[in-house]
């Protein structure tokens, strides 16, 4: 199992460091920073000195070998607009958005389990319409629409919550039920699917003809021979919104990394947009791991050294 | 027993580790739905935005009083050159300037300077205000302004005021209350770029190695708290300010929400007392108060090429603008017509420059006299737009290019990133070929019209397609213009824009915008043009 992780860890190295130059090389191809920085009145030869203060006016190459020495002592260079370290800034707003995306996970794992399950106990019922019905219209929903929608109800119609930002647990309510709308319906079909899979699996009706009762024929033999491919959509949820929720930051004024990757690419802020990267590369890296060795731990057929 | 099961069915401990990574999550779900700190934020927070009204409890009634200030955009620091309407939204409590403005008027009036005159032809003489301090301690005087001006202005350090001085502008300190400013060549405007020139403390900005400017160091009522990125910027009262105690309010927070309908939203709630710059959509309830601003959408033309070449064509295009169409529509009021790029409280307004109508019958003709003549009226001419512009802009130049079109002209439109926009606007000389329209929004917040006429109109201008040889004319009135101050410069500056207006016709102001505060139940509060909110001028209940 170590030999295992640490050839994965080996080998999630590259794949961070490829997509980190790999962004590199394209946030340079999608325009200059200097005009965006500077005032429309401002000379052009106000830009050349920007791109000179921030070293922008060296070949490439340079640029890159130079940004990969940094990288390495996990240094991404300056903010272009914020003018402070931008891993210090992307550091200072991971912890919100893993707010959010491991609260998201955990809210809508637990809604499509229960609703997942009791629709696959009665396939084709009321219910398993209902559930269908809900689960597309919560793909469905554009987030933004139901971001303002939730804001008119609850905050000004109601005033029972606030309507944006952050600090208490009460801001996290309203994003995280926008976030968690979608993936909890489609969740919920994995989940019914999965579920019916293996109800009419031959080892269930074994286990039934040997009187086992239902909710330990549900719980302990069902539910975890389908926690596959519930696994696999949890971690793409995860995945998702620790990417950065971008509409949900935006609209909900939550500084998550959400708004800084979308700032920083309208902005052309490099170093900042760079340090996102490798923190969201490093997040899905471990995602993938944590998912292999959970896959390894609930089925022994599995062999994660034979891989 | 159990035991034996888990052994031989192998299942139970499967089931034990889902459940155990379900119970990770919830810990971990949990453990984040607490206040995250990060390291920039204190242990002991402000409240919540949703208590806002509710107040931080202090010594009595009036001593308890918070502004909440919700803005569309946090500023990227707080450095005393940024120049940008954020910056003018959120400074200026702090950050004072040596020359005001009169709200109503638009005319200038001193703040840490008392009066100032024009000594010689390249200098001028403020006289400083005596007995201010910086919120350090340090001393507000002649050397601290020369310092602070001579930083702004240095090309190295490439602040946003450089776009409005001369090259080669200096100050000096004549004596302990009087500064000397000199230009290279005469340079009747520069009173009015001090309004843009933050006055920071000298010792604030040598402490700040790395000149990230997280803090803010003025002479201000209110001086700098806290700053939790993301979250707010919080202001507390200058107990020592020169002004005595100019309000009731203890402290100001900014907050920032990037949607309109949740800047209403919060001022509707009570969340925020002031919400800042909201789309007219979002005006239906509450306590909504519009301002004018120097700010006009505009759009404006290459001049080299055919058939743009041809002020005819040019007349044509401003004439399919329906302004009052616009301006209702999808201003939803807040707007009227304009006539030119700046406003009335802007030094060379020309009040008798005629609107230019909506007539496409007009401009038919134009466009047919033209065409007649030989200029190839069917060439294709690309209008720029941005591809983050919003809704209201993207419509109204499918409205223009749809008039345009209609009318017999070739206009099509072509969406780009903010970077290459911005490239191919920049674009100077005029490439043989390129035959373009660029929409802006132009704000003159120095109210002083040379900076228009030298930005889009003077064949140096970073903006401006107008050559030499086409132009001599309108060059030689500018020229002796510029050097005008007083109620001539007024008069001759306005002759520039008349003179622009019927015989260059380089752009087509569409419309004079305004901009739209909401304020909470109770809040009193009447906007200023110029984007500051001071909280002097707030009242509350």
């Amino acid at each position: 199992m170590a030999t295992y992780v640490l050839r994965r860890l080996f080998y999630s190295i590259f794949v961070v460091v490829a997509v980190t130059i790999l962004v590199f090389l394209l946030s340079r191809l999608t325009g200059d920073p200097a005009l965006l920085y500077l005032p429309e009145t401002a000379p052009l030869e106000m830009a050349e000195r920007f791109r000179e203060m921030h070293g922008l006016n060296r070949p490439i190459l340079v640029q890159l070998v130079d940004f990969l020495n940094g990288a390495i002592h996990l240094d991404f260079g300056k903010s272009l607009w914020q003018k402070i370290p931008a891993s210090a800034l992307v550091l200072d707003r991971l912890p919100l958005t893993l707010t959010l995306a491991f609260g998201t996970t955990f809210v809508s794992l637990v809604i499509a389990i229960v609703i997942g399950v009791i629709a696959a106990l009665r396939p084709l019922s009321f219910f398993d319409s209902l559930t269908t019905a809900i689960s597309l219209f919560g793909v469905s929903v554009p987030s933004f629409w139901l971001a303002l929608v939730l804001i008119y109800i609850f905050s000004l119609r109601l005033g029972w919550l606030p309507t944006s930002g952050s600090g208490t647990w009460k801001h996290a309510i309203l994003p995280l039920i926008v976030l968690t709308w979608g993936p909890s319906g489609y969740l919920a079909r994995v989940v019914r699917t999965s579920m019916l899979e293996q109800l009419s699996a031959v080892y269930l009706t074994a286990a039934r003809a040997k009187g086992v009762a239902k909710v330990r024929l549900l719980l302990r033999h069902a539910l975890p021979n389908a926690a596959f491919p519930i696994m696999t959509v949890t971690s793409s949820t995860f995945i998702g919104v620790a990417n950065g929720a971008v509409i949900v930051e935006t609209v909900f004024g939550w500084p998550g990394i959400g708004k800084l990757t979308i700032d920083a690419i309208a902005n052309r802020d490099f170093p900042v947009l760079q340090a996102t990267v490798f923190v969201v590369g490093i997040i899905v890296v471990l995602t993938n791991l944590v998912l292999d060795l959970l896959y390894a731990a609930i089925d022994p057929r599995v062999r994660l050294g034979s891989r | 027993m159990f035991k034996l099961y888990v052994c031989r069915s192998g299942i139970a401990w499967r089931t034990l580790l889902l459940l155990l990574s379900l119970v990770a999550l919830v810990l971990q779900a949990c453990a984040s739905a607490t206040p995250t700190q990060s390291p920039s934020q204190p242990a002991a927070t402000e409240a919540p935005a949703t208590e806002a009204p509710a107040k931080p409890t202090e010594p009595s009634p009036a001593e308890s009083k918070k502004l909440v200030i919700v803005v569309g955009e946090e500023p990227p620091n707080l450095d005393p050159g940024e120049g940008t309407i954020i910056a003018l939204n959120t400074y200026r409590n702090t950050y004072e300037t040596l020359v005001g403005h009169d709200p109503a008027t638009g005319a200038l009036v001193p703040e840490l300077a008392l009066s100032w005159e024009q000594t010689n032809d390249t200098t001028w003489r403020f006289h400083l205000r005596q007995g201010v301090k910086f919120h350090d301690g340090e001393p507000f005087n002649a050397e601290a302004a020369a310092w602070v001006l001579n930083y702004l202005y240095d090309p190295d350090n490439n602040k946003h005021i450089l776009g409005n001085v001369p090259a080669g502008t200096h100050a000096t300190a004549v004596d302990e209350n009087t500064l000397d400013v000199t230009t290279l060549d005469t340079y009747p405007a520069l009173p009015a770029t001090m309004f843009f020139a933050n006055m920071a403390s000298p010792k604030s900005i040598q402490a700040d190695i790395d000149g990230a400017f997280r803090t803010m160091v003025g002479t201000g009522p209110y001086k700098f708290k806290e700053w939790v990125a993301g979250e707010k910027l919080v202001l507390e009262r200058n107990p020592d300010y020169w002004g005595g105690q100019v309000s009731d309010i203890a402290e100001i927070e900014y907050v920032w929400r990037n949607e309109s309908a949740v800047r209403s939203a919060m001022a509707e709630t009570g969340e925020a007392d002031i919400a800042v710059a909201l789309d007219p959509q979002d005006t239906k309830t509450g306590n909504v108060v519009p301002v004018p601003i120097s700010e006009t959408p505009f759009i404006r033309m290459d001049l080299p090429n055919p058939p743009l070449s041809d002020i005819r064509i040019r007349r044509a295009i401003c004439l399919l603008i329906d302004r009052q169409n616009i301006a209702d529509k999808l201003y939803g009021g807040y707007a009227v017509p304009a006539t030119q790029l700046i406003a009335s409280n802007v030094v060379g307004y020309n009040p008798d420059i005629p609107l230019i109508p909506y007539d496409p019958e007009q401009a038919k003709v134009l466009i047919e006299q033209a065409r007649a003549d030989g200029v190839p009226v069917d060439n294709k001419i690309t209008v720029y737009l941005r591809s983050t512009s919003d809704q209201t802009t993207l419509q109204m130049m499918l409205a223009i290019l749809a008039a345009t079109n209609e009318a017999g002209l070739n206009l099509n439109l072509e969406l780009n990133e903010p970077a290459k926009h911005q490239a191919i606007a920049r674009q100077l000389p005029v490439p043989p070929d390129r035959l373009a329209i660029f929409w802006g929004q132009h704000g003159n917040e120095m109210q002083d019209a040379s900076f228009t006429i030298q930005a889009y109109y003077m064949p140096s201008g970073i903006h401006s397609t107008l050559s030499d040889a086409t132009g001599q004319a309108f060059v030689d009135l500018y020229t002796e213009a510029s050097r005008l101050s007083g109620p001539e410069r007024q008069t001759a500056l306005a002759e520039v824009m008349r003179f622009q207006a019927d015989n260059v016709v380089a752009t087509c102001p569409i419309v004079y915008i305004q901009y739209i505060y909401k304020l909470a139940d109770g809040v009193q509060f009447q906007p200023r043009p110029d984007h500051l909110i001071l909280a002097k001028d707030v009242k509350f209940p």
